[in-house]
């Protein structure tokens, strides 16, 4: 069943090409074959949940075609519970996203385009069974999203400020994925391969020497740490996301920061055990300092998409710390989280691009009154904070709960300090959350405030209601998604808890 | 007979150039633009006709070209970018009665070039190295009405007489030191210790031909006469000129001829690392696309002489697929920048204002020539990039400056995407002028077509080209 996940990654890329193809396609037209492309996408990655086996470790549907066979590199896909968790995130919001992209109008079929390279790209990352093709997807990223941002983005300071915010985020993001890069060098030197199944086995019958382990994954740390926004290289993110068109905020806030965290789970931490160990008491400190300095900064923010922006850093800090936990409850956590979060906070973009797109502007004080005026949008703003929030009932509690509990099992004294600082985080978290609620949705209507109407159309309604409708799904029935999470993540962490053979017995 | 065999694509090049010219004297109302295309058709069928000839096993002349299966690639290669350096040439009206003159100065640059790709012997080394030179001097100030044009002319040529006397002041103690010009005389000379007599005579051929690359110390030419000469002739001098003059330092590293002892590769590791520098940097700000490509073909040399630098086969390689994309992927930016020259009169944001309405296919091609250049998959110059780099950070455990040189080219990479975007968004994103459409002829679309499926098809599949590279240069 290969040929699923195969069309599954390639579609969107296809129908992108299509569009370029046919001269005459119409805004309408490109805009409807997007839909049907990530639709396509989305139900295709149902079929492979449904079909995706839950009691095999290791990458299943496997494909493999020898594209530089002097060096070793396949062209492949497979998935494991940590890519199956990262695709399904994927397709549902480029789904939603190619739904909420009602704000484009200009040359729209060079946008629809873009798009759904991007989102190939971002597929490709996630289930590339060869770490090259990693690399040579999420760098593929970074171009798609430049052009995404400087060309259809806007800030209020108007002029070029979302073009430079782009070419920040771009800049950023490319030196992300270049260390990465040398990285991956590195590990292929050390492994003699850049096939990941093969990597791990050579991890684990000859771990590689300590001082190359710790130059990767200072590589990879700061590498993904770009990308996953990580203090102090996050100053890319808030700008970026309020810059991007709806659609492109919410797939950079949703997924493309999960390539950096995907990065960790899949490269840095089951490669690299003892330098990633090494590494995890920097990873926690920084992610301590995302989760209260991001809380921090969101308290203070006015503008709707910069307190989100601000809002994900702190979000990323979670992530960091259930890598830095460095057993599976901790990974697992991490991985679930990147689905929760990253669901959460592209309804929570999609929101408030549809309310900025009715009224231009997007103070959370000017939409005051919002669930009087505007009830199905209301709502909706105001279920995405709490599950932004992690409230029981959303996939965010569950995956809180298990990055919190692996990092106290972790057992240092330093990981302890920032699992309390993370609890209280989510104090902060609350606080800005529920003061951009009260503000922005309670209270009476400012009679000045620009008129809204609401969403009335069911296909308008329908990518908030889907990734609602998931993220409770993911809350009340967890384990649909952490059993497959958490079988790969016990099948690659440190060879103590693995059973398969005597590993380290054959060490020269 | 079998020397003639060797050298027959080079003869029939210039008998090829020679008959533009008669042509022109004896029918002087002949439109250049139907002889450019004949002369460019012309060109083409050498290059297939090419692919019938097999390496000889001898070499020629007595020893001083050998026409071997790297000599074979390389001058398809290069043929292929002169048919489209030619292309360039017959679409670019501004050469007007210059423009017959300008298709033979190619042609025999061309024939300068491919037996370059053969030279076996310093002093048909240098003799061919300047034959190339002195038809790009003329080439570079074929403009006599332009001073810009003049001024370019004016500053190649100085660096260009630099460049050839340390050349053959070069050769003049490589022979004294050796007592050979011929690359095997010399090879087992020196095999038992270099003399310093020759290390001397090595390191000024090595300026002397890096004058041609556009690599430090002699570079500062390039931005300066990118952005004056003639865009069809400094196509052709970042491409063919420069890919000629790296292939010539690959047959000379793959003749044995680099000194093993005295940390050379260490010394071209530092050349590319500072090369890399010096473009990239230098390219930051620049908004004119001629004079950003002058830095960026310095940024380039960069790359290709890391691949010299780590000094094994495997880098070599991929210098030789390096050069293959990097050949066509300049050509398609040379295209797009000869047509909107020729359509606005200037190179610079206001130039590509508002391409991707005004032409969207020559937008396109920028696009991904820009994308190429910067090394961003799946285009062919992130692979190329790629087999480089691999290389270099394989030879870093042997020795640590080679990770120092893999960290300079990483930045760079990163670098770079800010200034080849900056032209991206000139093209793409800033608001458009209004300015009329821009109708491709045939023989330029034509043209960037070649040079997209070779971005694309080398970046999506690379290994047939991998394969036909690997092996060529022991």
């Amino acid at each position: 069943m290969e040929i699923v996940l195969i069309i599954t990654v390639l579609g969107p890329l296809a129908a992108a090409l299509l569009m370029l193809l046919v001269p005459a396609a119409s805004g309408g037209v490109c805009r409807r074959l997007a839909v049907a492309a990530t639709g396509l996408t989305l139900a295709l990655t149902a079929v492979l949940f449904g079909m995706f086996d839950r009691t095999a470790d290791g990458l299943q549907f496997v494909s493999r075609l020898p594209w530089l066979p002097e060096l070793g590199i396949d062209f492949g896909f497979g998935l494991d519970g940590l890519s199956l968790t990262a695709v399904s995130l994927t397709a549902l919001v480029a789904f939603a996203g190619a739904l909420a992209a009602a704000d484009v109008r200009s040359r729209s079929r060079e946008f629809y385009a873009l798009y759904l390279t991007l989102v190939t790209g971002a597929l490709g990352a996630f289930t590339a069974t060869n770490l090259f093709f990693f690399y040579f997807f999420a760098e593929f990223e970074v171009l798609c999203i430049y052009l995404l941002i400087a060309g259809w983005g806007r800030l209020p300071e108007g002029g070029d400020a979302a073009e430079r915010a782009g070419l920040r985020m771009t800049l950023f993001v490319g030196a992300g994925a270049v260390l990465t890069l040398l990285g991956l060098l590195l590990l292929r030197q050390a492994g003699g391969t850049f096939d990941w199944a093969a990597l791990l086995t050579a991890s684990r019958s000859h771990p590689f020497p300590l001082a190359a382990q710790k130059a990767m994954a200072v590589l990879f740390v700061a590498g993904f740490g770009v990308m996953l926004s990580a203090w102090p290289l996050h100053v890319w993110a808030p700008p970026a996301y309020a810059a991007a068109p709806t659609a492109v905020s919410m797939f950079g806030a949703g997924v493309l920061k999960g390539i950096g965290a995907y990065g960790l789970l899949r490269i840095a931490a089951p490669l690299l055990p003892d330098g990633m160990r090494w590494c995890a008491p920097a990873l926690a400190v920084v992610g301590m300092i995302n989760i209260l300095y991001g809380a921090w900064i969101a308290l203070r923010q006015k503008d709707w998409k910069l307190l989100l922006g601000y809002a994900s850093i702190s979000h990323a800090g979670y992530l960091l710390l259930g890598v830095a936990a460095m057993n599976a409850v901790g990974w697992s956590g991490a991985a679930f989280m990147m689905l929760g979060g990253g669901l959460a906070t592209a309804l929570m973009f999609a929101l408030v691009g549809a309310m900025e797109e009715q009224t231009g502007c997007r103070d959370v004080a000017a939409f005051g009154g919002l669930g009087r005026r505007a009830p199905f949008l209301g709502v909706c703003t105001v279920m995405a904070a709490l599950a932004l929030l992690g409230l029981p009932g959303f996939a965010g509690f569950v995956s809180e709960i298990m990055v919190v509990t692996g990092g106290w099992m972790e057992g240092s004294l330093l990981m302890r300090v920032a699992v309390v600082a993370a609890v209280w985080g989510l104090v902060l978290s609350a606080a800005y959350m529920l003061g951009a609620v009260r503000n922005g949705v309670y209270g009476p209507p400012d009679p000045a405030a620009p008129a809204l109407a609401d969403i009335r159309s069911i296909a308008g309604r329908l990518p908030y209601i889907l990734l609602l409708a998931v993220l409770l799904a993911f809350g009340f029935q967890p384990r649909w998604m952490t059993d497959p999470i958490e079988r790969s993540a016990v099948s690659v962490a440190a060879p103590a808890a693995s059973s398969q053979g005597s590993p380290g017995v054959d060490k020269p | 007979m079998m020397d003639l065999y060797s050298i027959q694509l080079e003869v029939l090049l210039v008998l090829l150039g020679a008959l533009a010219l008669v042509a022109r004297a004896v029918r002087p109302g002949l439109n250049p633009r139907w002889l450019g295309g004949a002369l460019a058709v012309a060109a083409g069928a050498l290059f297939l006709y090419s692919f019938t000839l097999s390496p000889a096993a001898a070499p020629a002349f007595k020893g001083l070209c050998r026409l071997d299966s790297a000599a074979l690639f390389f001058k398809r290669l290069l043929l292929g970018g002169t048919v489209i350096a030619l292309v360039v040439a017959m679409e670019f009206p501004a050469l007007r009665s210059a423009a017959v003159e300008c298709f033979a100065l190619m042609l025999f640059a061309a024939a300068g070039m491919l037996l370059l790709a053969s030279v076996n012997d310093f002093v048909l080394l240098f003799v061919a190295l300047e034959l190339v030179t002195i038809c790009f001097f003329a080439m570079t100030s074929l403009l006599r009405q332009d001073p810009a044009g003049l001024e370019a002319g004016m500053k190649y040529l100085i660096m260009g007489a630099l460049s050839a006397s340390l050349t053959i002041y070069g050769i003049a103690y490589i022979y004294g030191a050796t007592g050979h010009t011929q690359f095997d005389g010399v090879r087992v000379a020196m095999s038992n210790g270099a003399a310093a007599a020759y290390r001397f005579g090595f390191l000024l051929v090595l300026i002397g031909i890096g004058f041609k690359a556009a690599m430090v110390p002699l570079q500062v030419w390039a931005p300066d006469v990118y952005q004056g000469g003639p865009t069809p002739a400094v196509a052709f001098l970042a491409s063919g000129s420069k890919v000629a003059g790296f292939v010539l330092l690959l047959r000379l590293a793959a003749a044995g001829l680099i000194p093993a002892e005295g940390g050379w590769l260490i010394l071209l590791a530092w050349l590319a690392g500072i090369t890399l520098l010096y473009g990239t940097l230098g390219a930051l700000g620049q908004t004119d696309l001629k004079r950003l490509l002058g830095y960026s073909s310095i940024a380039h040399a960069g790359y290709l002489l890391m691949g010299l630098a780590v000094g094994t086969p495997v880098g070599r390689t991929a210098m030789a697929c390096y050069l293959v994309q990097y050949m066509f992927t300049v050509l398609a930016a040379f295209l797009v920048v000869s047509v909107i020259g020729t359509a606005t009169g200037n190179t610079d944001g206001r130039g590509l204002a508002g391409l991707h309405r005004r032409s969207p296919f020559a937008a396109f091609a920028l696009f991904l020539a820009m994308m190429s250049l910067a090394g961003v998959p799946p285009l062919s110059g992130a692979v190329a990039k790629f087999l480089v780099l691999l290389e270099v950070v394989r030879m870093g455990s042997a020795n640590g400056t080679y990770y120092v040189l893999a960290g300079v080219g990483a930045a760079s990479v990163v670098i770079s995407l800010a200034f080849y975007f900056s032209i991206l968004r000139a093209a793409l994103v800033a608001p458009d002028n209004g300015a009329e459409r821009i109708e491709l002829s045939v023989p330029t679309r034509l043209a960037l077509v070649v040079c997209v499926i070779v971005m694309i098809g080398l970046g999506v599949w690379p290994a047939p080209l991998l394969q036909a590279a690997s092996g060529l240069l022991p």
